[in-house]
């Protein structure tokens, strides 16, 4: 549930709403950082790069790496996943020189990401696709992101929950790419609305209007697939 | 009486908007004051909601994909070892060169280095005529002349000149060693001494675009593009007759002249652009004198380059020791005044004994 910040305002001697702050369970939790015991943080990380210590960027990749590939695992597919994240670092590793900390890391580095999925997800990105040995069209991409059941639920109702899932998933993927970003930054990743914007390059009232038809298409396929 | 509340009307996109902001938390109090009235005036709209926040919800519990083992470690290295080449250098000095950029500027060196090429192009090394490669020698060869013209006519001498132009290859290595030009005190020196007026020569292959490799052949005394180099020729060679002289032209007069073998049968006057010369030279190579073979006027600065050349014996052609012309064309009043003191020299020296003469054809460019 949203919390709402309270203020008092003593020239009008009454309370007033200045600002809701969503506080999401997902947002907080949406991702493990595998390298987050040893993570020093984004300044001394960078700054540990920017002089020359190898270790500054190892401790990037080891906190962000699982952000980056769920995010091109949601994208693209998990099957190509690990190819974006070796992309999105390498293209991170020339390009942090060139950071100046307008932004965070974090929206940073999913911005490149996004911007490898599109270019993996482009005509070029289809034609290589065709001619990849081993995999056709009509194979679902996503399928092995199907998660491990439920242990305290029954197996029919692990059945339901995997169908859902699947169809979700299915759901989100036949997206329009404009909608389907925002749709996955937002609720999938757990995103705010002004890093959504960051990562986009848009602006916050065009990442509010995304979201919204986004959300209403997203609900009109799944009664698509239903029906 | 009391006025019944306003109840906003929201459809389609708008309420959608509205919804969405609210399941973000994201809605100012006037709008979500907004709302709750249209929701609690409108079923629809309640549910659509309703449906929007399951969707939502359900979305928001799908898990994060689980990364593939090792994820960071292979990311680590395929980044350490794609950047080991060059980036890992410039990173260490702050330049973050993006990837394209050498390849970039090796296209930008190339196009600059071609551009230069193109617009200031490398002078020709192969040169339509003689001036251009005037640095080299002009092989001169001598040939008995009239007398064995003469000769050749005989059928016996004939029939010899047969054979001795199938041995002719064979023999061509041995008479290069056999008969050295380059001493003028030699055999051949005496036989030109006592008859020097019957010694015609030409300068072979002076526009031909085979001047090094003339020389092999002056070595041997063939003249191989003269259509005058008949079998008698070949015998006068066998009997060391044959005198091989070389010349380099340099300097203003290589590009103003043009030195020609004198051609067998000389063209009329009228009609030949070049002017022929009987060149009479000492045993040092140099001009003793020059007497125009045309009734024409000769300028006097042809007269002066013909004056001018200096051959050198082959043989003896190496480096600086070829002979070459003392430009006086081109005012070098001190190689003039050389070339007049050995020319008053040479009229009493007792070297000057195995005078020799040559006809040269020179024409203006």
């Amino acid at each position: 549930m949203p919390a709402r910040i309270l203020a008092f305002d003593a020239s009008r001697g009454e309370e007033s709403h200045v600002r809701m702050v969503a506080v999401t369970p997902m947002a907080a939790s949406a991702h493990h950082h595998p390298g987050e015991r040893d993570w020093p943080g984004d300044e001394i990380a960078l700054s540990r790069f920017l002089s020359g210590d190898v270790l500054g960027f190892e401790q990037i990749v080891r906190y962000y790496g699982a952000m980056v590939f769920s995010l091109a695992a949601r994208l693209v597919g998990p099957a190509d996943a690990e190819d974006v994240v070796q992309e999105t670092f390498l293209r991170a590793y020339h390009g942090l020189g060139k950071f100046r900390g307008e932004s965070s890391l974090k929206t940073w580095l999913y911005a490149i990401a996004l911007n490898r999925a599109r270019a993996r997800m482009g005509t070029l990105g289809r034609l290589r696709a065709m001619f990849v040995p081993g995999r056709s069209r009509e194979d679902d991409p996503f399928a092995s992101l199907d998660d491990a059941a439920d242990p305290a639920a029954s197996p029919e109702e692990n059945a339901v929950l995997k169908e859902r899932r699947v169809r979700l998933r299915g759901a989100i993927r036949a997206l329009p790419e404009e909608f389907r970003a925002a749709v996955i930054l937002r609720d999938l990743e757990g995103l705010s609305y002004e890093e959504v914007a960051e990562v986009l390059g848009v602006p916050i009232g065009t990442v509010r209007s995304r979201l919204a038809r986004g959300r209403a298409l997203l609900k009109e396929n799944l009664k698509e697939k239903l029906s | 009486m009391s006025a019944r509340p306003s109840v906003p009307r929201l459809e389609g996109e708008e309420l959608d908007l509205l919804i969405s902001r609210a399941l973000d938390g994201d809605l100012s109090p006037e709008e979500t004051r907004d709302l709750e009235t249209v929701l609690a005036n409108d079923p629809a709209a309640r549910r659509r909601k309703e449906e929007l926040a399951g969707l939502v919800a359900e979305a928001r519990a799908l898990p994060a994909p689980a990364p593939p083992f090792a994820l960071s470690t292979r990311v680590n290295s395929d980044v350490s070892e794609k950047t080991a080449r060059g980036g890992s250098i410039f990173h260490r000095f702050g330049f973050y060169p993006p990837p394209g950029m050498a390849i970039g500027a090796m296209v930008v060196l190339g196009v600059v280095a071609v551009a230069i090429t193109v617009m200031n192009p490398a002078p020709k090394r192969i040169a339509p005529t003689i001036a251009q490669r005037a640095d080299g020698p002009v092989d001169v060869f001598f040939q008995e002349g009239a007398r064995a013209k003469k000769a050749a006519s005989a059928p016996s001498e004939r029939v010899a000149a047969k054979i001795a132009s199938k041995e002719k290859a064979r023999d061509r290595g041995a008479a290069a060693l056999s008969a050295p030009a380059s001493e003028p005190s030699s055999a051949p020196a005496s036989i030109l001494e006592a008859k020097p007026a019957a010694v015609v020569a030409s300068v072979a292959a002076s526009n031909e675009p085979v001047l090094s490799a003339a020389a092999p052949q002056a070595a041997g005394g063939i003249a191989p593009a003269s259509p005058a180099a008949p079998a008698p020729t070949v015998r006068a060679m066998r009997s060391a007759e044959v005198r091989s002289w070389s010349v380099a032209i340099r300097g203003g007069g290589a590009r103003r002249w043009m030195l020609r073998r004198a051609p067998e049968s000389r063209p009329s006057a009228a009609s030949a652009p070049a002017s022929s010369f009987r060149v009479t030279l000492d045993a040092e190579g140099r001009v003793t004198a020059v007497r125009a073979l045309d009734a024409r006027a000769v300028q006097p600065a042809l007269l002066e380059f013909v004056r001018g050349l200096v051959f050198a014996p082959v043989g003896s052609v190496a480096g600086n020791a070829v002979g070459s012309v003392a430009d006086g064309f081109a005012g070098e009043q001190k190689a003039k005044d050389e070339r007049t003191d050995a020319l008053s020299e040479k009229k009493t020296d007792k070297t000057a004994k195995n005078p020799s003469e040559i006809e040269v054809e020179v024409s203006a460019r």
